[in-house]
C-alpha cells in the first residue's frame, strides 16, 4: 500500500524525515519495501492568463495566443484547441527547460514569433495522456511559478503490510501507528457540513437480513450534485496514491477508503428501483453485471445491496453497472458499512475479483469508524460536487462490537521474551497504542483493546506489540540452555550424504528437478516405473502449466530432460544423478506414498577427460559396475542383478537390481523411443534405485585380516553360448568350497581356437584359508575338484 | 685357449667401457656374446679340444662369459639410466592429464548439508514429513484455519480439497509435537511448493525448519540461536536484525535480515540500497499451535523458524536469478 508523507502530516506534526520514518515503521512490524520521491520542479513555468485567441496567419490549425503572465503579456502560437480566452495555463517561458528535456526559446513558427509554449499535462509529465492545455482553475494566481502552485513534492512509502493488521490499510492507520511508536497525540481533523436537502427517512428504507453479514450498515443522501472531473490536488493526491481519477464522486469515495481504510459506494439514486436498499444474500442464478462490466452470475453464499427489484452492488467487492454513478448522475445514495470477513473473502474467490474494498474488508476494518468515514465523504463530496446534504442518516448497528479485556502478566511477558521490561513502560505502550489499562495486581495489567484492532485476541499478542513497540533489537541474545534430546538419531540424512558424496567420487553431477512432470508427455512413452499406469498418477488440480501437471514417479522424466537440455548446450560425456521423491497413489492411505529414490544417467564416454582412452563407450557393464561398486560399498549382505524380461525405459536390455531378494530397483539402456521423444542421439544408460529399502546403516564389525598367504589359479572354462556367467559362478559358489575366498571374471574369449556357438570364461580364483598355509597339493585337488564339476555341469572343458 | 680367453674378456672388457652409447653397446654385445659373437666361435673350439681339457677350458669359458656379461651389465646399467635421465628431459609434460571424471553437487544440497552440520553442532535432530500433505497440517493446525487471509501469503497446489502439496516445512512440527514431549530440538529441511514463477520465485524450493520446545524457551534464545547459525553460515561479522512481521503460527514473530554480504551494509543491488537482505521468519510457537498438539500452553514455551534455502544459496553464491537452481545446466553445476 503506497502512503504519502504529505498527507501523514494531516494527522501527526512528523517531522522525522521519511527514510528515518520509513526505518522505524519497518522495524515496528510495518515493513516500508520502498521509498519513491515525487518532485515537479519545472522552473520558468507560470501561471499565465489567455487574454486573446487570434487565427494564425499562415496555418487553419494553429492560432496566437495572447497571455498575461504578469509582468509581461506574451504572444504564444499554439496548437490546441480546447482552451477559451480568459483560461488560467501553464507557460513555459523562454529558457525553461521541460521534464524531457526540451528548452524554450524565441522562435518563429509559420512566419509569426513566439515567446513561449502553453503547456499540456503530458508536456508536463504530470499525467500520461491528457490531450490539449492545461487548464489550471479560475483562481490560480497569475505569475507564480507552476511549481509552488501545485506544491507536488512528496515523498510515497510503499508498504508491505502483513494480513493481520487490516487497521493500517490508510492513511490515518499508520498515522496511528507512527503516533504509537513516537509516544505521539493523532490529531483529529473535524468534519462539517449543511444539512439543507430533504431528510433522508423520507428518501428511502434500508433493510439488512442478516446483521451477522452485515453488522453495520450506514448511508447519507446528497441531492443534486454535479458530477465532473475532480479538482487538482484531489487528482493529484490519487494520483501519488497509485490511483486513477474518473469523477468528483468517485475519486472522493476512492480517497477517503485511502485516507481512512473504509472502503465506501456511492449509488445514482435515481436508478435505485423502488426507493429501497436490502442487503441480502443473493438468490441461487440471480445476475449481477459489475462495474468491470463483467456478468457475473451469484450464488446464495454471495451478499448483495439489492435494490426493489435487484441486486445492485457486490456487497463490499464492487459496485454494479446499474446503479453507477455518471455524468447524468444528480441524487447520490453514500454507503459506508462492515461486512463479514469471511463472507467477503468467499465472495472475492468466488468471483476472482480483488478489490481494494474486499482488501480491507476481509483483514477487517473499525466497526466504529464508519460513521466518520460517511462524514469525511459527504464533506468532501459536498465541496467538490455541490449538492444539498439530506437532513440525518441512516445508521443500522443493532449489535455494536465490544472491546476486548486481557489480562497481561508481566511475569509472562519476561519470561518469554527473555527482557524484563518495567511496569511502567508497559503502561506506556499500551497507551499509546491507544488501550486502556487497569493495574489488576502490581503483577498483572487488565487491557482494553480498541475494536479496530482485531489481531489482538490474548496475551502472547498483547506481548508482540510491548516487544514490537519496545524493539525487538532490545532484547538480549543468548543461546538455548536446557536439554538436548537424543534418545532416536535419525540416520537418514546421513545416509543420503553418503550416497550423494558416492556417486560423485565417481564422477556423476547432482541435478535437482522439479517433482511434477508433464502428464500429457507420459502417457505417450514406455513406463518409467514398470507396472504404474500414467492415469494412476497423482495430478494436480491447478498446475501452474501443463507441462508440470503430474507428480513424478520415477526420477527418468527429468533426467532425460536434462541429458537433452545440456546436449542442446553443446555437452557431451554426460553423467548425471538425482536424489528425490518419488510419488505412488496410495490404495487406502489418504495420502499418496512418497518413495526417496536414486537416479543416473550416463551418456558419451567412459573416461571423457583422457586423450589416451579417448574412445572408449560407456557401457551397460560400466553402469553394472557402478551398482556393484555402490552396493559393495554400501556393504549389502547379498545382492544380484538379473535380466528384467519385461525390459524398462522401453529396452529389453535391462536388469532388476535385488538386494536380499527383494526388488529395489532397475538399471538399463534407454530405449529410441524415450530418447527419440527428448531428441537425444547417441546410447545413454540408466539406473534407479529405491533407497528407503537400501537405508541399512553399515556393518562395522571387523573381520580378520588374513594371516596366511592366499593361492591364485586361474582356469578357462569352455562353455555353450547359452550358459550365462552367473550360472557358472553360481555353480562354482554352489560347492561351497569353505577355503575358496573369491571367484572373479577376467575374460571372455570368442573365435580362435574356440569353437563356434562356445565361449571361454577365464576365471580367478582365490583360495585362502585363515588358520594356516594352504599347501600346493590341496589347492590342486580342490581345483581339480571345481573343473570336473564345470565339466560335468556344463559340458565345459578346460582351454590350454 | 686359456690365453685366448683372457684376451678376449679383457678386450671386451675395454671395449664396453668405452661405450657411451646404448645402440653400440647391444652391437657389442653381439659382437662378443651373441650366437655367432667372437666368444660363441671360440667355444666352438672347445668340442674338437681333447676330452680331458674340456671341464677346465669350458669352466674357463663360462667365467670368461659371465665377467663379460657382469660387465656389460654394469655398463648397460650405467647407460640406461643416462639415457633415461636424457629421456625424461624430453617429456612434454605441457601435455593435459588424463583427467579423472569429478562430479559436482547440487549448490541448494551442498547449503543444505551445511545447515545440517550448523544445527547437528547445536544440538538438533532432523525430523522429515511427507511432501504432499493434508490441509489439516499445513493449515490449520497452524493456526491457519479455511477463509483466513494468511492463506493469500501461501499460493498452493491442491490435488483435491484436503490434499495439498505443503507451501512451508512447518507441518513437520505438528507431526513430530504430535509424537513426541517436550524437551525436543528439531530441524526439518525439504521441498516445499508454491504456486508461483518468476525471477524470485519457482514453484518448487527448500526450506529448514526448525523448532525447540522447553520450559524456559525465550525469544532472547531464538535471537541467539539464528545469531550462532547466520555467523557459522556467513561469516562472525554478519550483523543480524529482527523485525515484527506476522506468522499466523507464531506469536511474537519476527523476520530476520542479514547485513547485506556483499556491500557490507553500503546498499547495493543484491540488497535493492538497503543494505539488507531478509533470509527468514521466526517466533515464538502460537498457543494456538500447542494446543492442536495437545502441549501445555502454560508449561512450556517454544519457538520455530524457516528459512528458504534458494535465497542464502544465492546470497552466498551471487546468483541473481533463481530458475538457475532448476535448469540444470552443467555450465552453472560444474562450478560447485
Amino acid at each position: 500500500m503506497k502512503i504519502s508523507y504529505k498527507l501523514i502530516q494531516e494527522y501527526l506534526d512528523c517531522s522525522q524525515p521519511p527514510e528515518s520514518l520509513a526505518e522505524r515503521l519497518t522495524l515496528a512490524g510495518l515493513e516500508v519495501g520502498g521509498i519513491e520521491k515525487i518532485t515537479f520542479e519545472v522552473s520558468r513555468c507560470v501561471i499565465g492568463q489567455i487574454l486573446e485567441i487570434n487565427p494564425h496567419p499562415n496555418a487553419d490549425r494553429l492560432t496566437v495566443c495572447i497571455v498575461n503572465v504578469g509582468v509581461e503579456v506574451l504572444t504564444i502560437v499554439c496548437g490546441a484547441k480546447n482552451m477559451k480566452a480568459t483560461d488560467k495555463v501553464p507557460v513555459a517561458l523562454i529558457g525553461c527547460v521541460l521534464p524531457g528535456g526540451f528548452q524554450i526559446k524565441e522562435s518563429k513558427i509559420r512566419g509569426v514569433a513566439s515567446y513561449g509554449m502553453i503547456c499540456s499535462e503530458k508536456e508536463l509529465n504530470l499525467s500520461e495522456g491528457a490531450e490539449g492545455l492545461m487548464i489550471l482553475p479560475a483562481g490560480a494566481p497569475i505569475g507564480m511559478e507552476l511549481a509552488s502552485y501545485l506544491n507536488l513534492n512528496d515523498v510515497i512509502l510503499e508498504l508491505e503490510l502483513t494480513p493481520n493488521r487490516g487497521d493500517c490499510f490508510s492513511i490515518r492507520g499508520i498515522a496511528r501507528e507512527i503516533a504509537a511508536i513516537t509516544s505521539k497525540k493523532l490529531k483529529v481533523p473535524t468534519i462539517s457540513f449543511p444539512e439543507e436537502g430533504g431528510p433522508i427517512k423520507e428518501a428511502v428504507s434500508i433493510q439488512v437480513e442478516d446483521s451477522s453479514l452485515c453488522p453495520r450498515y450506514s448511508a447519507r443522501i446528497i441531492w443534486g450534485v454535479i458530477i465532473g472531473p475532480s479538482p487538482m490536488w484531489l487528482v493529484h493526491r490519487l494520483k501519488a496514491l497509485g490511483l486513477r481519477s474518473i469523477n468528483n464522486v468517485v475519486d472522493v469515495t476512492n480517497y477517503v477508503l485511502m485516507e481512512l481504510g473504509q472502503p465506501l459506494h456511492a449509488f445514482d439514486y435515481d436508478l435505485i428501483h423502488g426507493r429501497q436498499i436490502i442487503v441480502r444474500s443473493a438468490g441461487e442464478g440471480e445476475q449481477l453485471v459489475t462495474l468491470d462490466q463483467a456478468e457475473r452470475k451469484l450464488t446464495t453464499a454471495n451478499l448483495v445491496i439489492a435494490d426493489l427489484d435487484r441486486p445492485i452492488a457486490l456487497a463490499g467487492v464492487m459496485g454494479g453497472a446499474g446503479t453507477e454513478v455518471s455524468a447524468q448522475t444528480r441524487n447520490i445514495l453514500l454507503e459506508s458499512a462492515l461486512f463479514d470477513q469471511i463472507s467477503i473473502r468467499r465472495t472475492a474467490n468466488y468471483h476472482g475479483l480483488h478489490t481494494e474494498a474486499s482488501h480491507r474488508f476481509e483483514r477487517g476494518i473499525d466497526p466504529e469508524g464508519v460513521i466518520y468515514a460517511l462524514n469525511r465523504a459527504t464533506e468532501l463530496i459536498h465541496e467538490v460536487a455541490g449538492g444539498k446534504v439530506a437532513q440525518g442518516m441512516i445508521d443500522l448497528y443493532p449489535h455494536p462490537f465490544q472491546a476486548k479485556v486481557i489480562l497481561l502478566r508481566l511475569s509472562r511477558l519476561g519470561k518469554m521474551l527473555g527482557l524484563e521490561i518495567a511496569k511502567d513502560r508497559v503502561v506506556q505502550i499500551c497507551q499509546d497504542l491507544g488501550f486502556s489499562v487497569h493495574l489488576q495486581s502490581d503483577q498483572e495489567l487488565k487491557v482494553t483493546v480498541p475494536v479496530f484492532r482485531w489481531d489482538i485476541e490474548q496475551e502472547v499478542d498483547l506481548i508482540e506489540e510491548i516487544a514490537r513497540i519496545q524493539g525487538y533489537d532490545t532484547i538480549p541474545m543468548m543461546l538455548p540452555k536446557g536439554a538436548i534430546s537424543s534418545d532416536k538419531k535419525t540416520k537418514k540424512r546421513d545416509f543420503e550424504t553418503w550416497v550423494r558424496n558416492f556417486f560423485i567420487g565417481l564422477g556423476f553431477s547432482e541435478v535437482i528437478n522439479y517433482s511434477f512432470i508433464s502428464g500429457e508427455a507420459v502417457k505417450n512413452l514406455p513406463s518409467l516405473k514398470p507396472g504404474s499406469l500414467p492415469e494412476e498418477g497423482i495430478y494436480l488440480r491447478n498446475p501452474l502449466t501443463e507441462e508440470q501437471n503430474l507428480m513424478r514417479s520415477s526420477l527418468m522424466f527429468g533426467l532425460c530432460q536434462n541429458i537433452a537440455y545440456n546436449h542442446h548446450r553443446q555437452r557431451e560425456n554426460i553423467w548425471l544423478f538425482e536424489v528425490g521423491t518419488c510419488f505412488d497413489r496410495s490404495p487406502n492411505g489418504a495420502l499418496p506414498n512418497e518413495r526417496k529414490m536414486l537416479g543416473a544417467v550416463v551418456e558419451g564416454l567412459r573416461l571423457p577427460g583422457s586423450w589416451r582412452e579417448k574412445n572408449k563407450s560407456f557401457t551397460i557393464f560400466d553402469l553394472k559396475g557402478v551398482i556393484e561398486s555402490f552396493l559393495n560399498a554400501l556393504g549389502v549382505d547379498e545382492y544380484r542383478l538379473s535380466t528384467f524380461e519385461s525390459g524398462w525405459l522401453g529396452s529389453s536390455l535391462s536388469c532388476i537390481i535385488l538386494v536380499n531378494n527383494r526388488p529395489c530397483g532397475l538399471m538399463g539402456r534407454i530405449g529410441d523411443q524415450l530418447l527419440d521423444h527428448f531428441d537425444i542421439r547417441g546410447e545413454v544408460f540408466a539406473l534407479e534405485i529405491n533407497l528407503d529399502l537400501l537405508n541399512i546403516s553399515k556393518k562395522c564389525l571387523v573381520k580378520p585380516v588374513p594371516k596366511y598367504p592366499s593361492v591364485l589359479r586361474d582356469l578357462a572354462a569352455i562353455v555353450p553360448e547359452s550358459v550365462s556367467y552367473q550360472a557358472v559362478e553360481q555353480s562354482i559358489q554352489s560347492m561351497k568350497i569353505d577355503i575358496l575366498q573369491d571367484v572373479s571374471l577376467f575374460d571372455v574369449y570368442r573365435g580362435g581356437q574356440i569353437p563356434e556357438g562356445k565361449k571361454s570364461f577365464g576365471l580367478s580364483l582365490t583360495y585362502q584359508s585363515l588358520e594356516r598355509t594352504l599347501t600346493d597339493k590341496e589347492v590342486n585337488m580342490l581345483h581339480d575338484k571345481v573343473i570336473n564339476h564345470l565339466s560335468e555341469t556344463f559340458q565345459a572343458f578346460l582351454r590350454e | 685357449m686359456l690365453d685366448q680367453l683372457e684376451m678376449l674378456q679383457k678386450e671386451a672388457s675395454e671395449e664396453i667401457l668405452n661405450i657411451t652409447d646404448l645402440a653400440l653397446l647391444e652391437q657389442v654385445r653381439i659382437k662378443y656374446l651373441g650366437r655367432k659373437g667372437r666368444l660363441a666361435q671360440l667355444m666352438r673350439v672347445i668340442s674338437s679340444l681333447p676330452q680331458e681339457e674340456k671341464p677346465r677350458i669350458g669352466q674357463a669359458a663360462n667365467e670368461c662369459k659371465d665377467k663379460i656379461e657382469r660387465r656389460w651389465e654394469d655398463r648397460f646399467q650405467e647407460l640406461k639410466k643416462i639415457y633415461d635421465q636424457e629421456l625424461e628431459k624430453k617429456v612434454d609434460l605441457t601435455l593435459p592429464g588424463y583427467a579423472f571424471l569429478v562430479g559436482h553437487k547440487h549448490p541448494i544440497t551442498q547449503v543444505l548439508e551445511e545447515s545440517y552440520q550448523i544445527f547437528a553442532g547445536l544440538g538438533f535432530e532432523i525430523a522429515e514429513g511427507p511432501e504432499i500433505e493434508q490441509d489439516y497440517y499445513n493449515f490449520e493446525a497452524l493456526n491457519i484455519p479455511k477463509d483466513h487471509p494468511a492463506r493469500d501469503m501461501h499460493d498452493t497446489f491442491y490435488i483435491t480439497d484436503e490434499v495439498l502439496l505443503r507451501t512451508h516445512t512447518s507441518p513437520v512440527q505438528i507431526h513430530t509435537m504430535k509424537e513426541k514431549e517436550p524437551p525436543i530440538r528439531f530441524i526439518a529441511p525439504g521441498k516445499v511448493y508454491r504456486r508461483d514463477a518468476d525471477v524470485t520465485h519457482t514453484p518448487m524450493f527448500h526450506q529448514v525448519e526448525g523448532f525447540l520446545v522447553d520450559t524456559r524457551t525465550s525469544f532472547s534464545e531464538l535471537k541467539g540461536l539464528l545469531t550462532a547459525f547466520v555467523h557459522q553460515m556467513f561469516d562472525p561479522q554478519t550483523r543480524l536484525r529482527f523485525r515484527p512481521s506476522f506468522f499466523p503460527f507464531t506469536e511474537p514473530s519476527a523476520e530476520v535480515d542479514i547485513s547485506c554480504v556483499l556491500c557490507r551494509g553500503e546498499g547495493c543491488r543484491l540488497c535493492s540500497n538497503t543494505g539488507w537482505i531478509e533470509i527468514l521468519g521466526a517466533g515464538m510457537i502460537h498457543p494456538e499451535v500447542f494446543r492442536a498438539v495437545g502441549y501445555d500452553q502454560e508449561k512450556y514455551l517454544g519457538f520455530a523458524f524457516g528459512m528458504g534455502i534458494e535465497r542464502i544459496a544465492l546470497i552466498k553464491y551471487g546468483i541473481s536469478d533463481i530458475r538457475m537452481f532448476y535448469e540444470n545446466d552443467l555450465r552453472f553445476l560444474n562450478q560447485f
